[in-house]
């Protein structure tokens, strides 16, 4: 394909995108309108808002964060082929494993415990992800169905986990005791909230791609993920690429739950995803087309509304569930997009 | 004994949360559409039905809004999976998230005077409620609860004994063919997908009306999706569904049971137990549900005149 050719499909990608944005946008304002609200304001707040202060960045980065190592978990296995849904239950079992590590764990140096919480949040994660895979792999289980009921677990699991054998004596609420200082993640500006979560992200999906796009490995996941058969065919072992591949997805997604204990609340609660992350995540990887790039983008640009919703929620009153429904909106504008991409593509021809 | 037959009267009396979003859901994927977003139609049944109750007064009401709010969020998954032909699992998510964010939205926007509603209370039937353990298990339940167990046979003759059943059937193995013969393919998807989207917002429907007489966010808390796993394992007829539902209602039932006799298993535990029988299910009959035909053409969308 020559470069002409590219720039104007990569074109009619960023206009369907806009398209699906000003879609979504028109139908969440009908919500808005309906609810009695005002709604330039609202949006303008939603979107501003997040970004309107060093402290305001510093949470709206923070929310990012989490979202997007479960966006790069979800691209990690929808790039294989593979159908993870469980980025939720992923995350809470993640944090189990950093809350344990920062909690328990004495007398590390900072460095170190860092390290090691953020590695025993990306295997707890994993292990949770490594059954979904092992179920397909072995007895040819639906992931689809396997990982979403996994969520539902996981979530229980913390629940049981603060309430019962972690729980703080001390506390009359269900939270752990609080991490060891030396757990909690360094902040990147002084005096504000901000930890270094995102930069973590980036690093991982600066990995990621560099996996997809150079390596043997990625290779033979992309094959498995185009055509299972050729990769069959083509000599890889499937049945063991499933489960490596839903451990690298459990385990990013898990570092999301590990942001969340030593980042934001330094403890373990049962609200330490409470955006739902994991699945506010799934439309992020449909707007992102895959792109662990596009990821970093779309998770600080979410992290902003989320942080915004929460100020609309302040000043103006509005539930912010509304963003929800913005973002799934999006996705489903999205569907219609191979229509308005062949519309455009035509457009161009005839220009 | 006593405890016997209350477990026993829950499991029926729950099972009507599960049979009939899987008998909905059997139809759909006969006709080879996949209703990922069961879970999402059930929601907007849930709070369509508490709403409308909470202001008419009128649990019957409720039950017909639970239904037509169930059937419009599906009527959005026909449009994408049949004729936008967007792969029918995204479309599913994406239904699923904006239910779950509209009705947690829509739930805490609009004010409703008083929480609770009267809803549907068991009906006591005289000499039929008085038997001995027939009674208290199966005679001491309400109409919506008569009315599910009515709808088994109902869909089973349906599926298999008419002609719309077999052009069902016959459109998720071999939609050319109906085309062919004359039928719109397209028209046959709709309507399964509404009946679908319809028997969701009814079992959706009965958890504020019969069983908690209220809303929570997300009350639904997966029973769509574990529906999804009932009709796997009822092999898409519904007889199978209904026992498939009644061992998972079991399993609630049970749970429940545990946690109202103050058992030790901390009651996290327990709530996870239906999502772990599931899990074990599915893989536990992995093999036989193999040799189980699925519809073939299932969640392939239909091209006119494509073979």
């Amino acid at each position: 394909m020559n470069n002409a050719g590219r720039e104007k499909i990569i074109l009619g990608r960023a206009i369907s995108l806009i398209v699906a944005f000003i879609i979504a946008f028109a139908l969440t304002s009908i919500v808005v309108y309906f609810s009695g609200f005002n709604v330039l304001k609202v949006f303008w707040i939603a979107i501003t808002g997040g970004f309107g202060s060093i402290d305001k960045v510093s949470l709206s980065l923070n929310e990012a964060a989490p979202l997007l190592f479960c966006t790069l978990a979800y691209i990690v296995a929808f790039k294989s082929g593979i159908w993870n849904i469980g980025a939720e239950g992923q995350l809470f079992v993640g944090a189990i494993g950093s809350a344990l590590a920062g909690i328990y764990l004495q007398g590390l140096p900072k460095f170190i415990h860092i390290i090691t919480i953020i590695i025993a949040g990306f295997v707890f994660g994993a292990f949770w992800g490594f059954i979904p895979g092992i179920l397909k792999s072995k007895f040819k289980t639906n992931e689809i169905i396997t990982s979403l009921l996994m969520n539902f677990i996981g979530v229980w699991l913390v629940s049981y986990v603060v309430r019962f054998p972690l729980k703080d004596p001390d506390s009359f609420i269900a939270v752990t005791q609080k991490v060891q200082d030396s757990a909690r993640l360094p902040l990147l500006v002084t005096r504000t909230s901000l930890h270094m979560g995102i930069l973590v992200g980036v690093a991982v999906a600066v990995i990621i791609w560099f996996i997809f796009q150079y390596t043997v490995f990625g290779y033979r996941l992309k094959t498995m993920g185009v055509n299972p058969l050729t990769a069959r065919f083509g000599g890889i072992a499937i049945d063991k690429m499933v489960p490596v591949t839903m451990i690298i997805s459990g385990g990013i997604a898990g570092l999301a739950g590990t942001v969340q204990v030593s980042g934001v609340h330094f403890l373990l609660t049962e609200f330490i995803s409470p955006a739902h992350y994991g699945f506010f995540a799934i439309p992020l990887v449909f707007i992102t087309r895959l792109n662990p790039f596009a990821a970093i983008i779309a998770s600080i640009f979410f992290g902003g509304l989320l942080t915004g919703s929460k100020i609309v929620q302040l000043t103006v009153g509005i539930d912010p569930n509304v963003i929800t429904i913005f973002v799934s909106l999006i996705m489903l504008s999205l569907m219609l997009d191979q229509y308005i991409e062949k519309g455009i593509l035509k457009l161009f021809k005839k220009v | 004994m006593e405890l016997l037959l209350l477990i026993i009267a829950a499991m029926f009396r729950m099972s009507f949360t599960l049979f009939v979003p899987a008998l909905g859901e059997t139809i759909s994927q006969r006709a080879g559409v996949y209703n990922v977003a069961a879970e999402g139609y059930m929601l907007f049944g849930a709070l369509g039905a508490y709403l409308t109750t909470a202001i008419t007064h009128n649990a019957w009401l409720g039950v017909v809004a639970g239904i037509l709010c169930g059937a419009f969020l599906s009527l959005i998954h026909a449009y994408f999976s049949i004729n936008i032909k967007a792969n029918q699992f995204v479309s599913g998510m994406a239904l699923w998230l904006f239910s779950m964010g509209f009705t947690s939205y829509i739930f805490r926007t609009v004010k409703v005077e008083g929480i609770i509603i009267d809803g549907f209370n068991p009906l006591i039937i005289n000499h039929l409620t008085n038997l001995p353990y027939i009674g208290k298990i199966i005679f001491n339940e309400s109409g919506l609860f008569y009315i599910g167990i009515l709808l088994i046979p109902v869909f089973y003759i349906f599926l298999y004994k008419t002609k719309l059943g077999l052009l069902i059937r016959s459109t998720g193995e071999n939609p050319f063919a109906v085309d062919m013969a004359g039928y719109s393919v397209y028209r046959i998807r709709y309507a399964a997908v509404l009946i679908c989207g319809a028997m969701s917002g009814l079992g959706g429907a009965y958890l504020p009306l019969v069983i908690l007489h209220n809303f929570n966010e997300n009350m639904t808390a997966g029973r769509g999706f574990i529906a999804l796993c009932i009709v796997i394992l009822g092999r898409w007829n519904p007889a199978g569904v209904f026992l498939g539902s009644l061992l998972f209602a079991a399993v609630d039932a049970l749970q429940m049971q545990m946690q109202v006799a103050g058992s030790r298993i901390p009651y996290p535990l327990l709530l996870m137990l239906p999502y772990v029988v599931t899990i074990i299910v599915l893989v536990g009959l992995g093999p036989i549900m193999r040799k189980a035909v699925a519809p073939r053409k299932l969640a392939v969308p239909y091209e006119k005149g494509e073979e």
